[in-house]
């Protein structure tokens, strides 16, 4: 069961890290904006910026997780399960590292406007 | 005629076959038919009917159109006619006819002998066919909708608008239900029914692209039939979700409506990626480039689709900082189509592919999908579409991606598999006319737009000043829809004519290698007698690649095998090994009996017939249980049946090897974006709301509602224990009826909440959501209430004797069903009655 649960994290798990990271920016700034026109001060800094930049670094480190679980070895238990499918493995780590990768990018790519636009509202 | 490829095969077991799976033959057999290729058929004729409805409307638009300040139609009727073409385009025709292409060649693709749910084909079938002629009801009487087929609130509200409007959302209620429950199905094909052998790795890319647009569909559909369930309140009971003066918002409806809009889109688009990469070999007689790039190509597009639904909302006056987002995931989605376009730009490099018809289309997709893909990334800057918005430049970007993205590829494969569903060849010569035509209509047509927009012409407006100096543009591109729509006619010509009687195709005309065409030119119903066991990406090539001995013994007992009943394998999900034989559900008159009661209750509803409404409801419940309850007889002839002993392999299958647990898992995540879009709304609406709860409403109570949500939530523990129990084979009954207990205790509580409450739905936004929130979950609990009582009842029947496979399944989706009301118990407890106090 949860090495059934480590393929499937390895195989989406950057996707996975994606939604929650571009759901939650949107549904902190829609909140900040519209609760506290007036920006919260949090050490210095914009509190909605805080809880971005957190939210980042949580997406960051899920979907690296999944980035360092993608290769080959750790999909070598669908060997033994399939007898045969050596090119499985093969597909699901090269697929796996070319997703997450991707997400990972991605995720880096929606934290610019954090950076560019700051507290803007 | 029914020439098989299969060497092996047997005229005995090809009768026995033909016996238990041949369709019935009548008039009446006509609705208990519940095969696969009928009801592919049947969604792409119907889809095809609908387009030319929705053809006719648009070249009625063109006229209007074709000169300044014209006089052919009023405002009123070019409102309804807009509303008609974009709702009948986007709801009854590309998805339906890419849905029945799915249906009637999936089985073939992935080496299954049917679709895991043929029954649900069935019903998808009639409930979509019975959305579309509501749609069009509303010409009867005098009651078409004028509002957008995107339903945009407050126009869409009974305020500002009539009975079309009805008569739009409860057919698209039917399209939605139908939409889910094909897509539960296509993903439980694909991810369950697939050949031996054939993992993940060796999928076609038809199947992968299927599997992400499956769960697309399940939740793009399910959001939207969350967010017209609250626009239909506001409208029939009076709630205020989308009322700005008491506290609504009609900026919601945009949200929850792009939520779907958007993917809904890439739904369409995918399959037709699809089409386009299982093609493209096939002509450069080559792999693809990339197939691994591509999946993962496939598979962002399917996430990041998900991300762009506000783009459509950049002049709504969203914060900067979301508008941000939603502006670079709408830019990241262009690297996951560029990666596709890259990859068939490789496989054709160079390759001498022959120009046939199927390939003149996808040289059109390439041509006008890429400047729609550019269009896009340019919509997709803030600054642009600021200017851009409401204009014919976005009209332009959007019949560029759907026609150049979607239908192309659509006409493509329609000229590719039209043997292997017909048995004759297109006439290639008409083929290259209608290409032709189409190409150059199109883009005579829908380039000029461009400019126009950005010279400030505006959509959905009947028609513009002379001063705009946009007549000739115009005017260019009503003459060019005229020679599109000939093109469009000719495809047609060609299909019902040529690809019926024409020249007749031998196996596999096209020298494809991927494994729909290892079968006949005219299918028997059950695909194949023996599975293939699947070694490689191109199953027809494969003398040199060695097949796991234990996969060839399997497919060797499995040739002709069972031959009383309807049977195919079920493998894993990853790996494709075989774990257990599936029985597939034959013909009955079940799925159109219940998508009647369906039909008749929404009518009654839109008449305002409640009482009629109330009767046909609980007749269509009654339906569904007699559907879903086990046949004895059905059962005791699978385990008598030496299948199971010949291949090793359970006939009952349980757990995640069952397509059950699948259907139910596919279940709960309707149920869950359901709720998800009611979560959305509270907050959402709460953010906008200077005071919470709106007007004079107190704070809720927390002593009987903790003690009523509680006692779901209890019911956990006794619920675990009762699994344990039946594990081990005791009594679990006592346990199962004290859950029951609990579960009524909570409906009874939540009920008397909405009852009891000083406030009516009607009062302002917070009201209607408290209302709607807890109406919600007394269904959900009564669900889970009523699977139990079956579960209980099946323990009952099936008395002292060993736990059979259907009853193990029946206790584990059940408790599936349990887990989940409790965790949406614990949630709605949490936003109604916690979140107040804290934000």
């Amino acid at each position: 069961m949860l090495q059934r649960f480590r393929i499937w994290y390895a195989f989406l798990g950057g996707a996975i890290a994606w939604t929650l990271h571009f759901m939650g920016s949107y549904a902190i700034s829609e909140a900040f904006c519209r609760m506290h026109p007036a920006p919260l001060s949090l050490l210095g800094m914009n509190a909605m910026i805080w809880c971005l930049l957190l939210l980042t670094l949580v997406a960051l480190a899920m979907a690296g997780i999944a980035l360092w679980l993608s290769p080959r070895q750790h999909f070598a238990s669908l060997t033994r399960e399939g007898h045969h499918q050596g090119d499985l493995v093969h597909f699901m780590a090269r697929t796996s590292l070319l997703s997450n990768g991707l997400f990972l990018l991605v995720i880096v790519a929606q934290a610019f406007p954090i950076l560019v636009l700051g507290g803007n509202c | 005629m029914n020439q098989t490829a299969d060497p092996t095969h047997d005229t005995k077991r090809h009768d026995e076959f033909e016996r238990v799976w041949t369709e019935p033959e009548g008039i009446g057999a006509w609705f208990a038919t519940v095969n696969n290729q009928p009801f592919g058929n049947r969604f792409m004729v119907s889809a095809l009917v609908f387009f030319l409805l929705a053809g006719i409307m648009a070249l009625l638009m063109r006229l209007q159109l074709a000169v300044p300040d014209n006089n052919f139609m009023g405002p009123e009727t070019y409102n309804r006619l807009f509303t008609m073409h974009g709702a009948t385009m986007m709801f009854l025709v590309i998805l339906p006819f890419i849905e029945g292409f799915a249906i009637y060649l999936l089985p073939q693709f992935v080496g299954s002998r049917e679709m895991a749910f043929p029954r649900m084909s069935a019903f998808s079938f009639w409930v979509f066919l019975s959305g579309g002629l509501i749609f069009f009801m509303g010409f009867l009487f005098n009651a078409v909708p004028d509002v957008g087929w995107f339903v945009y609130a407050p126009l869409s509200l009974e305020s500002y608008s009539g009975l079309g409007v009805d008569f739009l959302l409860v057919g698209l209620g039917f399209i939605e239900i139908a939409g889910v429950g094909t897509g539960i199905e296509i993903v439980t094909t694909i991810l369950k029914l697939r050949g031996p052998g054939m993992s993940l790795g060796r999928v076609p890319l038809f199947a992968w692209t299927w599997l992400v647009t499956g769960v697309m569909i399940i939740i793009a559909f399910a959001t939207l039939f969350g967010a017209t369930v609250l626009i239909e309140f506001d409208r029939a009971i009076g709630t205020k979700f989308f009322v700005a003066e008491a506290g609504g918002n009609p900026v919601l409806w945009q949200h929850l409506f792009w939520f779907f809009g958007h993917p809904d889109v890439y739904i369409m688009f995918l399959p037709a990626t699809g089409f386009v990469s299982m093609i493209l070999p096939t002509f450069a007689r080559r792999p693809l480039a990339g197939y691994s790039l591509v999946v993962v190509a496939v598979l962002m597009t399917g996430f990041l689709s998900f991300g762009l639904w506000a783009h459509h909302m950049f002049t709504t006056g969203m914060p900067v900082l979301a508008s941000g987002f939603f502006a670079a995931a709408s830019i990241m989605i262009g690297l996951a189509s560029g990666v596709q376009v890259f990859a068939w730009i490789a496989t054709l490099w160079r390759s001498g592919a022959a120009l046939t018809t199927p390939m003149l289309f996808i040289v059109g997709f390439f041509f006008i999908f890429v400047l729609g893909g550019l269009t896009g990334v340019m919509v997709a800057v803030l600054p642009f579409d600021l200017q851009a918005h409401d204009t014919y430049f976005v009209v332009a970007h959007f019949h560029y991606v759907l026609i150049g993205g979607v239908i192309f590829p659509i006409l493509a494969a329609i000229h590719y598999w039209l043997p292997l569903i017909t048995g004759y060849m297109a006439n290639e010569k008409l083929g290259r006319w209608s290409f032709w035509l189409i190409f150059a209509g199109f883009n005579l047509t829908f380039f000029p737009m461009h400019i126009s927009g950005l010279l400030g012409m505006s959509r959905r407006v009947y028609t513009y000043s002379a001063n705009l100096g946009i007549g000739e543009l115009n005017m260019l591109s009503t003459v060019a829809s005229f020679v599109l729509g000939v093109g469009f006619v000719l495809v047609v010509l060609n299909v019902f004519y040529f690809g019926m009687r024409g020249r007749k195709a031998v196996i596999n005309p096209w020298g494809g290698k991927s494994l729909e065409w290892s079968g006949t030119v005219d299918m028997p119903n059950y695909v194949f007698l023996k599975p293939r066991v699947i070694c490689n990406r191109e199953p027809l090539d494969d003398a040199d690649c060695p097949k796991p001995e234990h996969l060839v013994r399997i497919a060797n007992a499995l040739e002709g095998q069972p031959s009383g009943w309807r049977a195919t394998l079920v493998t894993d999900a990853i790996t494709g090994e075989p774990q257990a034989i599936q029985r597939v559900a034959g013909p009955s008159y079940i799925p159109v009996v219940a998508a009647s009661g369906i039909i008749i209750m929404s009518v009654a509803t839109l008449f305002k017939g409640y009482i009629v409404a109330a009767v046909a409801l609980i007749f269509t419940l009654g339906v569904v249980c007699y559907w879903l309850w086990p046949r004895s007889a059905e059962l005791e002839k699978m385990r008598k049946s030496d299948i199971s002993r010949i291949t090793g392999l359970p006939v009952e299958p349980t757990g995640t090897q069952a397509v059950g647990w699948w259907a139910m898992t596919g279940t709960l995540t309707v149920i869950a974006v359901v709720f998800g879009v009611l979560f959305f709304s509270y907050f959402y609406l709460r953010v906008y709301s200077p005071q919470w709860p709106q007007g004079n409403i107190p704070l809720p109570g927390l002593l009987w509602p903790g003690l009523g949500y509680g006692a779901i939530v209890l019911s956990g523990l006794p619920f675990l224990l009762a699994q344990k129990r039946f594990r081990k084979r005791q009594s679990s009954l006592a346990l199962l009826i004290g859950c029951g207990a609990l579960a009524l205790i909570t409906s009874v509580v939540i009920l008397l909440e909405s009852v009891q409450a000083e406030f009516t739905p009607q009062l302002n936004a917070y009201a209607s959501l408290f209302h709607t929130i807890t109406w919600h979950m007394v269904t959900l609990v009564l669900m889970a209430f009523a699977l139990l009582v079956s579960v209980i009842l099946h323990l009952i029947r099936s008395g002292d004797e060993a736990p059979s496979g259907t009853l193990i399944l029946h206790q584990q989706i059940t408790a599936l069903f349990w887990y989940f009301t409790i965790v949406v118990t614990a949630l709605v407890f949490a936003t109604l009655y916690l979140s107040p106090r804290f934000f």
